[in-house]
């Protein structure tokens, strides 16, 4: 693998240990080397301000940057693409962007941490590098004050935890509003991000201006032949219970005492809709007897406890086993994380979380998102209502927000509740 | 030039005359993912680890699905002959691949009798699979001097320091949990910092400073400007010459923004350190999303000079390795051991806790230590 020359000391310093270097990257292919060179020896960036720009044919998705040593370099342009959501690359995607880098720019690409993927060109290849990603099926955009690129966590073609399907929606969301990722002109940039569940493995609610998180409103169910297994093979009840944040799991035998304050967990038929755990797939099935029901749980938001007793015969279950006190759960994954016997409840939607932000600009500094709205349903992969949402307080936002003003400052200022009077949001019951 | 018909203009019968709009293509997800992954969506209900970097979800119909983590280079920079060699694993051995969020690669769908092989080839070609589980997960950072102007210090330099020193812990799963590490260049922390278990931010020492030629010289938006500064620091001041600014020491947050505004006026000055922050996680388990805290402000981190970092955050690492209950986070460790606690334990200045008894001293003369008072 290429190496760089005796004239890069410092650069040749990262290249001595285990891991794999971004130098050797760096020399494999056409980037100035001698600019990253000089700012490490300066202990300043070789970079100067250059800044997103809107050229003919392209209002977003270029930039530049100015060169501090023009003996080495007069500038140095770059494209920002807008990425499939859920970080999925085919190897075709893969191979068309190294050859578009090649032919293009200084084969190299650079897959960001906000989730885009960019690589270095010169501003006379800019509309020539688009239209040959346009031949392969991608486009640029995602810079400057627009919508940034929507990005999403891998979804449940790979996860087990997801509740929502996170990339089909940041991809609807994308789609729908590819003007705004295109053509800046709003206030500031605004991100978004979509998480299958609230686990938020992309921290969107901490990265992005507006996230939608999966989230379920019922609470968890327990498959009891699953968590007799999972015991049978070491499973730590205890620990199990400790993880909960709130403290809404205990052993059974409190439950069989009848409290009437405490709900179950799983329905009449646990994962009925298929969900049958393949962990032991010899196991014996140890039949209906371990089946423990009291309540049935109709809503995680009966408050006034209030709740059905809909099955009596109750055969005493053959080990330790749990329940979950629905007036306690928080509908996190703690347990759900831990445990293969628990699974998310059955009733999804996703959580509106907007105005968070990592960076020290603005009022607020880095913030965690306000949760506007905790639950919207989501029903066969209609994702029209979400749009409408999006697309309303963008609008909202990008009317009222000061010049710069990121979504989370501007929600600080005005104040949650305004904005969703605003957007006419009506309390359900 | 010769121009390709793009898939936009194909949808609306456009002809190739018309090339003043951007094409308009959000990419569909689902095209990088086969038929045969896609029909299993859905049908995950646990994953375990088998070993570091190899993750298997279990499916309800008994099936299962292998993924391959590895750690790529800091930063997600990858040169085209490396994204082919990425590509031609994917097509040897799984079904597609995804760049995690955290600037990882991941394989998924690889066929269990070529696992074997596929790790040795991995191994042998640089780019090991690791960072699953209780391992230190793939360090992520942000451009900074390869091509970023706004750098108050090296976040890949730094990246590639840490995950070198690191190294044991990215392939072993010894840690109590996962162990992820944030590197930023400057206070807009695109690499993050304030998400991650340490986190490591640029930080620039004194304010910038006004070029008075240059900023009379540059046809500057005073509006935006002080629009821009979150701290209200930016004052303008009229001269016989035209409108300049002032720039309050005491309200400037070092955050940098009046530089994007007017990079021509206002200048970064070189003098730069890190800050250490401790303790952020995201997900919604436990207390929710928690930025981590700041606990050594200032770290020397000129170019290459990391030893200062490496041993604070080795500091860290060794005491939650002590004290830490498997399972258990950064986060909840401190939160369940305390802040004095902790800071005694890794050597940090320590403070005392409301309603321990000792007085913190206040330090009311600038410039003098609380020690020497």
């Amino acid at each position: 693998m290429a190496q760089p020359g005796p004239e890069y000391p410092f650069c040749r310093r990262l290249i001595q240990g285990p891991s794999p270097s971004f130098i050797r990257e760096l020399a494999a292919s056409r980037y100035p080397l001698a600019m990253y060179e000089k700012g490490l020896e300066q202990g300043a960036s070789a970079y100067g301000h250059g800044g997103y720009i809107s050229i003919p044919e392209l209002p977003a998705g270029v930039a530049v940057r100015s060169s501090c040593y023009p003996e080495i370099i007069d500038e140095s342009a770059y494209v920002r693409i807008l990425a499939p959501a859920g970080g999925w690359l085919s190897a075709g995607t893969l191979e068309e962007l190294a050859a578009c880098a090649e032919d293009y720019g200084r084969g190299l690409v650079h897959l960001t941490s906000g989730g885009t993927i960019e690589f270095y060109t010169t501003r006379a290849q800019m509309v020539a590098t688009a239209r040959k990603l346009n031949a392969a099926g991608l486009d640029v955009g995602s810079t400057g004050d627009d919508l940034r690129c929507l990005t999403a966590c891998c979804g449940p073609a790979r996860c087990e935890m997801a509740l929502v399907d996170a990339p089909a929606l940041a991809t609807y969301l994308g789609q729908r509003f590819i003007d705004e990722q295109q053509y800046p002109g709003y206030p500031q940039k605004v991100k978004s991000g979509v998480s299958g569940c609230p686990n938020d493995c992309i921290r969107a609610m901490m990265q992005k201006d507006h996230s939608f998180i999966g989230v379920y409103r019922d609470v968890p169910r327990i498959d009891h032949e699953t968590l007799t297994v999972w015991l049978q093979k070491g499973g730590d009840l205890d620990r199990l219970i400790a993880a909960c944040p709130a403290g809404a799991l205990s052993r059974s035998e409190a439950a069989a005492e009848g409290d009437a304050e405490r709900g179950n967990l799983d329905g009449d038929r646990s994962f009925a809709d298929g969900e049958v755990l393949a962990i032991n797939a010899t196991r014996e099935k140890p039949g209906a007897a371990g089946r423990l029901q009291s309540f049935a749980m109709n809503s995680g938001r009966q408050a006034g406890g209030r709740k059905l007793p809909v099955e009596t015969d109750v055969q005493a279950p053959p080990a330790p086993s749990l329940v979950i006190d629905a007036g306690k759960c928080r509908r996190c994954m703690a347990c759900i994380n831990l445990c293969p016997a628990i699974r998310p409840g059955r009733e999804r939607g996703v959580a509106w979380v907007a105005g968070g932000k990592y960076g020290h600009r603005g009022a607020g500094g880095p913030m965690v998102g306000y949760v506007l709205v905790p639950f919207i349903p989501i029903k066969d992969g209609d994702y029209t209502a979400i749009g409408d949402l999006y697309g309303a307080f963008l609008e909202f936002w990008a009317d009222n927000a000061r010049k710069k003003e990121r979504v989370g400052d501007f929600i600080t200022r005005i104040g949650p509740r305004r904005v969703l009077e605003e957007l006419g949001w009506k309390r359900s019951q | 030039m010769e121009r390709v018909q793009t898939e936009a203009e194909r949808r609306v019968g456009m002809t190739a005359d018309i090339t003043e709009l951007p094409a308009g293509i959000m990419p569909d997800y689902r095209r990088e993912i086969p038929p045969e992954l896609r029909q299993r969506q859905g049908s995950w209900v646990w994953h375990e680890l088998v070993r570091p970097g190899v993750l298997r979800h279990l499916g309800a119909d008994g099936g299962e699905l292998f993924t391959v983590r590895i750690l790529l280079p800091p930063n997600g920079i990858l040169s085209a002959p490396t994204l082919r060699q990425l590509a031609h694993w994917i097509r040897k051995y799984a079904l597609t691949g995804r760049r995690t969020s955290r600037q990882g690669f991941e394989f998924v769908g690889v066929q269990p009798a070529v696992l074997g092989e596929m790790l040795a080839e991995l191994q042998a070609a640089g780019f090991p699979a690791g960072g699953t589980g209780n391992t230190l997960h793939q360090v992520k950072c942000c451009t900074s001097f390869i091509h970023c102007q706004n750098a108050a210090i090296d976040a890949p330099s730094i990246a590639q320091v840490i995950t070198d020193y690191f190294y044991d812990d990215f392939l072993h799963p010894e840690l109590p949990a996962a162990l992820k590490i944030s590197v930023s260049g400057c206070p807009n922390q695109c690499g993050g910092g304030v998400e991650a278990d340490i986190g490591i931010m640029g930080r620039y020492e004194s304010i910038p400073e006004v070029d008075e030629e240059g900023f009379l010289n540059a046809n500057i938006d005073i509006g935006l400007l002080l629009s821009w500064c979150p701290t209200g620091a930016i004052q303008p001041r009229e001269t016989a010459r035209g409108t300049l600014v002032t720039i309050d020491a005491g309200r400037c947050a070092r955050c940098t923004s009046c530089v994007q505004v007017a990079p021509e006026g206002i200048k970064l000055q070189q003098r730069s350190y890190a800050a250490i922050a401790v303790g952020g996680h995201g997900g919604n388990s436990r207390y929710g999303s928690e930025m981590a805290t700041v606990v050594w402000p200032r770290v020397t981190a000129q170019p290459l000079q990391y030893g200062q970092l490496l041993e604070r955050i080795a500091a860290i690492i060794n005491y939650w390795r002590r004290v830490g209950i498997p399972g258990e986070r950064l986060a909840a460790c401190l939160q369940r051991t305390g802040w004095e606690e902790f800071l005694a334990g890794v050597g940090a200045e320590p403070f005392a806790e409301p309603g321990t008894g000792r007085r913190a001293v206040a330090n009311k003369r600038k410039g003098i230590e609380a020690g020497q008072l």
